[in-house]
């Protein structure tokens, strides 16, 4: 077995009623802690939540009892037509408020707190009116959930957006961060891809130090979901993240 | 406003006409890169995951008609069928229905029931777990009111019909499959029976049966009473061994309990 202290699971792949997902699922519970993290909930969308989602959600969370359960900060479709990915919003007040509206709808539905990511963006709104950093910690503070801090998309907004990666983080709460994600992009030469399908860059080690001399030892993935490699790359990769998490402290860290 | 801009994104990401299809550009920023050219790359990350989760799905599709000719039909669909749920498994249902009636695919009339196939072995794999048969309840029950009997079906049993060697082809179109490809093409009416395996539980299995067994599975499926079902099935072939079948059916967790309105 791996020796990782937890596994990281997209919560929609095990939305079925039974079977091998859940099965193989169950299994892997024995040995680790899991996260769910969903992809599907669009929780910026503005039609109403998804109760069939809510309560498939809530029966996984009920069965697999997960340490985290974390979604985006997006929307994935409207009036009912899903995009199926992980669109941005406009970051603007009405988007805030709307937000904030829903992780509270989330959180009482499943009774417990969730953790929402930002997510990576090769566009931006001409309708945004704060910065994409000021609107994931407001949403952080006011509907009173943790953040999933993923670091590589600060990097690919930075460059593609040409913001300072840094003003992200000094902007972010010490304290409101429960966990750090961490992958490879594709630089197509004119923008960056947030594609999952590479090693951690340089660029993103250098950030994740930083972030983790702010926000301290925090729970960390690699997200690795495309072009996978064989276990340990990917292992090998979690070990990187476990020697800049400060020493002498519980480890939290790893991931597959 | 947040609902507008929604709107327009999604339709200008899918619209299949240009004037929508530019609209959307108006939301975006320019830059480095053209807010069209930005649009461009969601258009083809949305693409790329609908009609790759349809080719998970539908992998024997994919293998008989290769990679363009997938892309290609799976992008009208995208369209034509949007999807409805942020659960990506439920996304593709209508993709037999959607290649019988694809103008490109008509000399391969087959594909409609191939396809059929996969969805029905992609629910089978998802689907629910069932307690096994309690055969000591059956012997509880008076021999003279066994034909109002309804037996319950494993709920990832699935019954398909073709006119068409469908397991044939979903064979030879499998990864590991290694032997001779020739599909024997004259065949009578095939009925297939899909269902996870009891086995390890998690497996599924796709098997033929009988025209009469089909017939009899096919009357519970519908919440027949034994009486009808093998009545059907009698119909179909007088010399049909229904009790054979009906153990049968009850040893690989097919039929996975009884309901009776006795008290």
């Amino acid at each position: 077995m791996p020796d990782v202290s937890f596994l990281e699971v997209h919560s929609e792949n095990f939305f079925g009623d039974g079977g091998q997902p859940l099965k193989y699922l169950t299994k892997f519970r024995e040995d680790y802690a899991i996260s769910t993290h969903g992809v599907g909930l669009s929780l910026g969308s503005t039609d109403p939540l998804s109760l069939e989602h809510l309560k498939k959600l809530k029966r996984l969370v009920d069965l697999i009892e997960p340490a985290l359960v974390s979604e985006h900060l997006c929307w994935v479709g409207v009036n009912g037509r899903f995009l199926n990915d992980l669109l941005p919003l406009p970051y603007t007040t009405e988007s805030l408020d709307h937000v904030v509206a829903r992780v509270y709808e989330v959180q009482d539905f499943l009774k417990r707190p969730i953790l929402v990511e930002n997510v990576s963006s090769y566009l931006e709104f001409v309708d945004s009116t704060i910065p994409e950093w000021e609107f994931v910690r407001e949403v952080a503070h006011r509907a009173g959930c943790q953040i999933l801090l993923d670091v590589n998309n600060i990097y690919v907004n930075a460059v593609n957006h040409d913001f300072d990666a840094l003003t992200y983080l000094d902007s972010i709460a010490p304290g409101s961060v429960g966990e750090i994600h961490l992958a490879g992009f594709q630089d197509t030469g004119d923008i960056l891809i947030d594609t999952h399908g590479a090693a951690v860059s340089d660029e993103v080690w250098k950030l994740y130090r930083y972030a983790i001399a702010r926000f301290g030892n925090v729970p960390t993935l690699i997200e690795w979901d495309t072009d996978i490699p064989v276990l340990p790359v990917l292992l090998d990769e979690a070990q990187k993240a476990n020697r800049i998490l400060a020493p002498n402290q519980p480890l939290d860290s790893h991931a597959a | 406003m947040l609902h507008d801009t929604q709107r327009v994104f999604t339709a200008s990401l899918l619209g299949v006409d240009v004037a929508t299809a530019s609209e959307g550009t108006s939301l975006v920023r320019d830059g480095k890169l053209s807010a069209a050219r930005r649009l461009e790359i969601y258009r083809f990350n949305v693409l790329a995951n609908l009609c790759g989760a349809l080719k998970d799905i539908y992998p024997v599709v994919l293998a008989i008609v290769g990679e363009a000719f997938f892309q290609h039909a799976a992008e009208q669909f995208v369209r034509a069928y949007p999807s409805r749920s942020g659960d990506l498994n439920k996304f593709g249902a209508e993709w037999p229905s959607f290649l019988a009636a694809y103008p490109h695919a008509t000399e391969l009339p087959y594909l409609r029931d191939v396809a059929t196939l996969e969805w029905a072995w992609h629910e089978a794999f998802h689907s629910a777990e069932s307690p096994l048969f309690d055969l000591s309840r059956l012997a509880e029950v008076a021999p003279e009111t066994q034909g109002t009997l309804q037996f319950v079906l494993h709920p990832s049993a699935r019954l398909i019909q073709s006119r068409y060697p469908i397991l044939q082809i979903w064979e030879v179109n499998q990864p590991a499959f290694a032997g001779d490809i020739e599909v024997v093409w004259d065949v009578p009416t095939e009925c297939l029976l899909v269902h996870r395996d009891i086995a390890d539980g998690v497996s599924v299995v796709i098997k033929q049966i009988s025209d009469a067994g089909y017939a009899f599975l096919h009357a519970l499926e519908r919440s027949a009473a034994f009486e009808e079902a093998a009545t059907d099935a009698l119909d179909v072939d007088a010399g049909f061994d229904l009790q054979g079948f009906l153990l049968e059916s009850v040893q690989s967790g097919v039929v996975t309990d009884f309901i009776s309105d006795q008290p």
